[in-house]
């Protein structure tokens, strides 16, 4: 754990020498987040009065699109910023518009681990859907969601840096990774659990807060 | 969504870390882009001309069974195809592995790598020749040599992440066998002109075995 602690550690300590880091990934995270709830606002207030619905088509299309845009871009940032942090260390120089270059660089190998990714996941969420027959309604459908999503979140720990260090291939980022976790388990549990675990509570945590908020 | 981002970002970064210190597969391949350098690697030789590598021991060989030995070599890239990130991809092959084995009283083995197997690409998994037996110079005949397979288990770039592979950076090959594991480091020679090549002559000091 403690060696888990010294990474991340590490990690912030790399913000500090390149706040840009941080910077670019909040702005990511909140153009990803500002367009999704927009988008998802707009398609609530066109579901009551049809009437109001018509000057909200294009801004909807258009949104819709900047989502799919940004979407795509984050996919290959899950690799640049890989890279970024590696650069850091290195002392090579680094900045936005480098990112920017990796970023597109890397979407088509983690298209294609995302596609790699649904393969698994479905199955096993077919599975845990099926195990939860007891449960009923949506919660069923959340339960297999986050179940399966956790796991393959636990899976793929080493897998994303497989690919954005070592091979273009995503199949063998795949078989890579998941030695790699069972070679050094329990010594990567820390970096295995935590991260997946801690994000799914953040989330439920966020939600928690705004539905409080929300009456207000 | 800034705040989940940001702790997503902090543990891509202790991930990356730990995966940068432990990743000890083959890590570059077609198509990779880095890894870390190896442990102990050498200061970059000047120029392009030397090359060392520190071979292993090996129960089949005869010599010495910890004696380490260097070996010369030289990496160039076989063909000058980069990814879209603008880093090496592709293969690597070594063109020559000359073993001066000045070794004192016979107790060092030469070994030298031969065969057509170093021309044209190299890949993982790929087996070649090596020969290797008892001399007391590099000028010896090749009598009383035997031949073992290896295969190529790894290649390694050092550190070519910021600029793009490029002449003078230092390579490593591992080679493994029938209980024999190589590591041989060298520079990556010019690739503009393939058919360009400057022996690897290795300073190989007996004095620093």
């Amino acid at each position: 754990m403690a060696e888990f602690v010294g990474d991340l550690q590490r990690a912030l300590l790399s913000w500090r020498r390149h706040p840009f880091l941080p910077l670019v990934t909040a702005a990511v995270a909140a153009a990803s987040g500002l367009y999704r709830a927009s988008a998802a606002s707009m398609t609530h207030d066109c579901v009551a009065p049809a009437t109001s619905c018509g000057h909200h088509a294009g801004v909807l299309l258009g949104l819709s699109e900047l989502s799919f845009g940004v979407g795509v871009f984050q996919l290959g940032y899950f690799g640049a910023v890989r890279l970024w942090y590696l650069r850091i260390w290195r002392g090579a120089s680094t900045g936005p518009a480098q990112v920017w270059v990796d970023s597109w660089a890397y979407i088509g190998r983690f298209l294609r681990l995302g596609a790699l990714a649904l393969l698994i996941e479905v199955p096993f969420f077919l599975v845990v859907d099926l195990l939860a027959r007891p449960v009923h309604g949506n919660a069923r459908l959340i339960t297999a969601g986050t179940v399966s999503a956790v796991v393959l979140d636990l899976m793929l720990t080493f897998v994303t840096p497989a690919l954005a260090y070592s091979t273009g291939s995503a199949v063998t980022a795949l078989r890579d990774g998941l030695r790699m976790l069972r070679r050094h388990w329990p010594a990567d549990a820390g970096y295995v659990l935590v991260p997946p675990l801690a994000l799914q509570a953040l989330v439920r945590l966020i939600r928690a807060v705004r539905s409080l908020v929300a009456p207000w | 969504m800034v705040l989940a981002g940001l702790v997503d970002l902090t543990a891509k970064g202790a991930i990356a870390s730990f995966y940068l210190r432990n990743c000890s597969e083959p890590v570059l391949e077609r198509g990779s882009l880095s890894l870390p350098p190896a442990p102990n690697w050498p200061a970059p030789y000047p120029g392009w001309t030397a090359a060392d590598a520190k071979v292993g021991t090996a129960p089949a060989w005869q010599g010495p069974a910890a004696d380490p030995r260097f070996v010369g070599s030289a990496v160039r890239p076989a063909r000058r195809r980069h990814d879209p990130l603008g880093l090496p991809r592709g293969s690597f092959s070594v063109e020559s592995m000359p073993v001066p084995a000045s070794a004192s009283s016979g107790t060092t083995y030469a070994i030298a790598i031969r065969g057509r197997a170093l021309s044209g690409d190299l890949r993982l998994g790929e087996e070649f020749e090596m020969a290797e037996g008892p001399v007391a110079s590099w000028t010896g005949s090749s009598e009383d040599q035997r031949s073992i397979r290896l295969r190529i288990a790894e290649i390694r770039i050092a550190d070519h992440l910021a600029a793009g592979l490029s002449v003078g950076e230092l390579a490593e090959l591992v080679l493994v066998g029938d209980g024999t594991r190589i590591v041989t480091r060298g520079m990556i020679l010019h690739s503009a002109h393939p058919q360009r090549f400057e022996q690897a002559t290795p300073d190989v000091d007996p004095g620093n075995r």
